[in-house]
This record gives C-alpha cells, sequence and structure tokens, in this order.
C-alpha cells in the first residue's frame, strides 16, 4: 500500500530525523510508492510516464501527436488535426467533419441524404441452375433498389419472385440477362392484389389493376426485358418494359 | 540536462545541508529541471499542464478525460487489439478522420463527401442526382464515358443546338448496378445525329415512341436521326455486369430512330 507524505515531528527548534527528508525524495524517485496529492498547479516541461490510469475532469488540452494505446472515452471532442483509428468509434452525440468522411460501409438506421448522391445500384444475380426459383424477398436478403440480374436458361425451371410487403419508397428492378429458355414461366408475384401498372411491349401497351402475378411466357423473358417496380404504402407499381407481344405475358 | 533528487550525505545525526532540503523545493517550483518518478498515484486537485513545451503524454493504462477535450496535433488511437473508443457527446474533426474499424453513432453523421469503397445503406436516401451538362458549341461532341468522369447514376442534359456538330457517347464497359441518365434539354438542330453506343453489342431494351415501341436486341449503337432528339427526350440505361440494358423515351416516332 502506498504511503502518505508526513510532517509528524517536524518542529521548528527540534532535531531532523533523516527520514524527514528523505520520506521526499523516496517519493519522488519512485524509490518507495507514496499517494502525492496537490492542490495547485503541476507544470511540467518534459515527458511524462503514466504506467497507471490518468483521470482528468477538468479541460484537456492535447497540442502535440497524441498515443492513446488503451480504450478512451471522450466527452465533448475537438480535433483539428487528423484521426485515425484501428479500433471502432461510437459516438452517442452527432459526428461532424469539416472534411470527408470516407468508410468501407457506411450503414445509415435512418436517412442518408447529401445535396448529390453517387453510386451503383446493389448488384444481385439470379439462374434457374439449381432448380426451380421460388423466392420470398424480404428487404434482409434484397436490400431496397437493388436490381436483380435473372439468368433463365436451365431446363424447365420457372423463376418466380414475391416482392416485400409494400412499403413507401421501396424499390426493385429485375432485369433479363438472357433470353429465358425450356417451358418455365417468370412471375413476379406479391402477397395479395397489390400489383398495379403497365406493361409497355413491342406491339402495344397493357395496363392492369389489383393483380396478385404478373410476369412473361415460356422464352418471352427477352435478353434486355426490364422490369421495375416502386411500392407506396399498400400497393406495388409495375412498369414492364417487354422485348415480347402483349400476348405474351401473364398476369392473374 | 536535468537532474534527480538525491540522498546522499543526508544521515541522522549528520548535518543537513540547505540544498537537500532546497532540491525537493525547486524540483516541485520549477526552478530547476529535476525527472520526476512517482510509482504510487498522483491526484491532481488543480490544472496540470504536461509537455510545454514539446513534452509528449503518454498514457498506458486506461483514460478518462470527463472534460471537454481539445487535441489540435494528429491524434492516433492504437493498438494491435481492437480498442474502442467511445464519445458520449459530439465530435468535431475539422481535418481527416480514418478509422480501421467501425464507425457508429447514435446521432448524425455530418460531412462535405461522404465515401464509401463498397455500399451505402439507409432506409430512406435522398439525394439529387449527379448532374453533368454537355452541349456541341465546341465542336462534335465524342466521348467515352468512365464512371470517374461520370460518376454512376449521373443525369447527363445535352444541348445540341449549333451547327451541325453531332452528339455521340460511349458508356463504359457494363458493371452490376451502374447506371446512367440521358435527357435532351433542348430539341436538337442541325445536320448532326445523336448517338448512344455500348462497348459492343450489349445493349438490349426498348424504345417507347410516339407512335409505337421498338425493340433494341443485342445493338452497339441506337441513334436518334437530326433534329429528333427531342426536347424532353429521356434514355435509361443500367447494367447487370453483362449488358446494358436501355429504356429510350422518345418523343418521336420510330422512323426517327434506329439501332445497329
Amino acid at each position: 500500500m502506498a504511503k502518505i507524505l508526513s510532517k509528524v515531528g517536524i518542529i521548528t527548534g527540534n532535531a531532523l530525523e533523516s527520514s524527514f527528508v528523505t520520506q521526499s525524495i523516496d517519493a519522488f524517485i519512485g524509490g518507495e510508492a507514496y499517494d502525492i496529492s496537490l492542490s495547485g498547479s503541476f507544470n511540467m516541461t518534459g515527458s511524462t510516464f503514466i504506467s497507471g490510469s490518468l483521470t482528468v475532469e477538468g479541460i484537456t488540452s492535447l497540442s502535440q501527436p497524441t498515443t492513446i494505446n488503451g480504450n478512451v472515452t471522450l466527452n465533448n471532442t475537438t480535433i483539428t488535426g487528423s484521426l485515425l483509428l484501428t479500433g471502432s468509434i461510437s459516438t452517442v452525440g452527432n459526428l461532424t467533419t469539416v472534411g470527408s468522411i470516407i468508410g468501407t460501409n457506411i450503414t445509415s438506421a435512418n436517412f442518408i441524404s447529401g445535396s448529390t448522391v453517387i453510386g451503383n445500384k446493389n448488384g444481385i444475380t439470379q439462374d434457374n441452375s439449381g432448380g426451380a426459383v421460388n423466392i420470398e424477398m424480404t428487404t434482409t436478403t434484397y436490400p431496397p433498389d437493388s436490381i436483380i440480374s435473372i439468368t433463365q436458361t436451365t431446363d424447365n425451371n420457372a423463376v418466380a419472385f414475391t416482392l416485400p410487403e409494400p412499403e413507401i419508397g421501396l424499390e426493385y428492378t429485375f432485369l433479363a440477362n438472357l433470353t429465358s429458355t425450356g417451358t418455365g414461366t417468370t412471375t413476379f408475384n406479391t402477397d395479395g392484389p397489390l400489383l398495379n401498372g403497365v406493361f409497355i411491349c413491342s406491339n402495344g401497351n397493357l395496363d392492369k389493376n389489383d393483380i396478385e402475378s404478373m410476369g412473361f411466357n415460356q422464352t418471352k423473358f427477352i435478353k434486355g426485358t426490364r422490369v421495375h417496380f416502386i411500392a407506396n404504402k399498400t400497393t406495388w407499381n409495375f412498369t414492364a418494359y417487354s422485348l415480347c407481344t402483349v400476348s405474351d405475358i401473364n398476369y392473374s | 540536462m536535468a537532474q534527480t533528487l538525491y540522498k546522499t550525505g543526508i544521515t541522522t545525526g549528520q548535518t543537513v545541508t540547505a540544498a537537500h532540503v532546497t532540491q525537493s523545493i525547486d524540483a516541485f517550483t520549477g526552478g530547476e529541471a529535476y525527472n520526476i518518478s512517482l510509482s504510487g498515484s498522483f491526484n491532481m486537485t488543480g490544472s496540470i499542464a504536461l509537455g510545454t513545451p514539446g513534452g509528449d503524454l503518454t498514457v498506458v493504462g486506461p483514460s478518462t478525460l470527463n472534460g471537454d477535450t481539445s487535441i489540435s496535433g494528429n491524434t492516433s488511437l492504437v493498438n494491435s487489439l481492437v480498442r474502442n473508443c467511445t464519445i458520449t457527446g459530439s465530435l468535431l474533426i475539422t481535418g481527416s478522420t480514418l478509422t480501421v474499424g467501425n464507425l457508429t453513432t447514435v446521432g448524425s453523421i455530418t460531412g462535405t463527401d461522404i465515401t464509401a469503397t463498397s455500399f451505402v445503406s439507409g432506409s430512406t436516401i435522398v439525394g439529387n442526382k449527379n448532374g453533368i451538362t454537355q452541349d456541341n458549341s465546341g465542336g462534335a461532341v465524342n466521348i467515352t464515358m468512365t464512371t470517374t468522369t461520370y460518376p454512376p447514376a449521373s443525369i447527363i442534359g445535352i444541348t445540341q443546338t449549333t451547327s451541325n456538330n453531332a452528339v455521340a457517347f460511349t458508356l463504359p464497359e457494363p458493371e452490376i448496378g451502374l447506371h446512367y441518365t440521358f435527357t435532351a434539354a433542348a430539341t436538337s438542330t442541325g445536320t448532326g445525329t445523336t448517338t448512344f453506343s455500348a462497348p459492343s453489342a450489349i445493349l438490349n431494351g426498348i424504345a417507347i415512341c410516339a407512335d409505337a415501341t421498338e425493340l433494341v436486341e443485342s445493338k452497339t449503337n441506337f441513334i436518334f436521326a437530326s433534329t429528333n432528339f427531342t426536347k424532353g427526350t429521356r434514355l435509361y440505361f443500367i447494367s447487370d455486369g453483362d449488358i446494358w440494358s436501355i429504356t429510350a423515351y422518345c418523343l418521336c416516332e420510330t422512323g426517327r430512330v434506329s439501332s445497329s
């Protein structure tokens, strides 16, 4: 247990014991453990090495390069230089930079906003080489605004996707990477008659309301066909840019 | 060179010299430089100024800074193990920030440019498309696009109203999710055509025209005849990594567009 510097026995006129003097020296050369308390200020022009912990209740200013190897908890912090973190950083409050923010993935629980937003859509490919495809989409497995490229060229395996529950602003794009082959159809479904939209075909257009299923007959999901879905709160709007005739589409 | 406090000559029964006592005073008033080592704890209720000037503060143990903290130098929080930095207030960084690990905030993140080398995800993403304008006042336009010169999802507004200068764009190599929109800001004039090309015969899609639709199947070029890239015309291209899907919303008749 660390000691405390003592003044007991130090009286004017009495003889000084060596320990009265050496205690301070022992304390400040580290020869023995002493707990030191200062009520004034402490001004150090050299370096300070602390192998224990440091707690600063007041304002801290670190004007030179700083390395902190342990975990760091900061309250309000202003860094005018650059900040390199090899671990994670978490703020309960806001994070504001005058410069740029660069990361591998940037994810927000709420919205991401910028004067300009640049980037590819999320891309997903799907083929039918493993058998018939019948996928119930979720916003986890199929992130919003994804483009799903479909290759339907194996055997007679049909392809069917069921959209998630409508959610305002949610949208998906499907694209035929190759013209479908075999006897399988290509179908897009909703849970209930929630589909409303238009087929734009090579020989005319066809609009449909309150249908539950729409798609293409066998071999008619032609390379380049694009189907775009966007939801409002309760329904899905579709636009099918179809490289086939109206008679080659199906719906129910 | 800084001195070290000494005990030499301090023995019970012997005379203590003034230097024996004053060395501590000199050390702790800053009158002379002394190296001080403490192996116990150091409890400071006043202010502490470290590294003035030029000294370093090295803290090996855990640090807790409860007050407002200002770090005006470069700051590196480094460990071979994953270390976490938790900031319960706000964090303002006027320089750059680089994290090898994750950056998480309960509040908002605000920056000038926010760039992800992989994906950006949010429940809602708000913002304009990147806008680029192109006219033909400098002569014929023949541009081979790249994702650097034409950032993904850009909208390119074309004004083709000078002389007979043709306009031609060639899309970048296909890349899944890459998409562009072209619009006619004014109806094209002169004898020049307006052409949109893929790097090879991978254009597939449909042209929706005033009188009918026209298919584009495994073509390289999609062309508007002179004066028919009509104000309001819009072309949308999206790639799945192999092909470019084209949807052309044309304010002209099918006879005025062609593909090759």
